[in-house]
């Protein structure tokens, strides 16, 4: 489910990235284009969060990035969980890539 | 209780590792390239940022020399290691790491890390052989693709790592 949270006062009328599941609020400095963070898919495994996370920018361009979180500092990193992390890393690699 | 020796994790680049050593073992030159791995930052002081009441960083001091057998050799794919002795754990081990790898472009290290003791066998139990995965940006900037690619890479090696060390 998508959430639009703009300020219909400064921000252009563009449609939300395809693969958002989340849309926060249009922010502009300066001369630069406005622009929105957006969050896509989010893989949770072994303890950690992968996600995709991105700017939209107001003419429609999309910078997308992973980020990986871990939900506890004392998460114990053993082979089988390296490899599942390793997997849904690929898989966000991949995602973003064919973007 | 673990031992404290060391505890990985992400999300805000903290790492919780080696409190206290006197001295580090490398392999010959010969035979093993020199160390080129950087030990994860904040070893000494993340106790506190961390807030981990059990880890002995501020207790242990130790002044001297760790005896500790000259013939006992890195276990496979270890760079190099550090002896540890003395409160709660007076009897001498060490821990080794393996070949740390930065993923280029971002500020995330993957290192392995094990517990050796005089006898050359690793920890199996109390801390047996696991990753620090350091994290200074993933949680902010993130990664590209590529960067993303080659830190699975990097975890996949060190699974494999782990596996040769018995973990």
């Amino acid at each position: 489910m998508s959430t639009m949270s703009t300020d219909t006062n400064t921000i252009p009328n563009v449609p939300a990235p395809p693969d958002a599941t989340e849309v926060f609020g249009w922010s502009q400095h300066g001369p630069d284009l406005a622009r929105r963070p957006f969050t896509g898919a989010v893989r949770e495994v072994a303890g950690f969060t992968v996600r995709i996370e991105g700017i939209q920018r107001e003419n429609g361009t999309c910078q997308r990035r992973v980020t990986v979180r871990a939900g506890s500092p004392l998460t114990r990193l053993e082979p089988e969980a390296l490899r599942q992390l390793a997997s849904v890393l690929i898989a966000a690699a991949d995602e973003i890539g064919a973007r | 209780m673990t031992r404290g020796v060391f505890r990985a994790g992400v999300g805000d680049g903290v790492t919780q590792g080696i409190v206290e050593s006197a001295q580090v073992r490398v392999p010959t030159p010969k035979t093993v390239p020199a160390p080129s791995v950087v030990p994860p930052q904040n070893f000494e002081s993340c106790s506190v940022r961390c807030g981990f009441g059990d880890v002995r960083s501020a207790a242990m001091t130790t002044t001297a020399p760790i005896t500790w057998p000259s013939d006992v050799p890195l276990p496979p794919g270890a760079q190099w290691a550090r002896l540890v002795a003395g409160d709660p754990d007076p009897d001498p081990y060490s821990v080794v790491y393996g070949a740390g790898r930065d993923v280029a472009g971002s500020k995330v290290s993957v290192q392995a890390i094990a517990v050796q003791y005089p006898d050359g066998s690793l920890d199996s139990a109390e801390d047996p052989p696991q990753v620090f995965l350091a994290v200074d940006s993933v949680g902010g900037a993130g990664l590209v693709s590529g960067e993303a690619r080659e830190l699975a890479a990097a975890l996949l090696e060190a699974a494999d790592q782990l596996d040769r060390w018995g973990a």
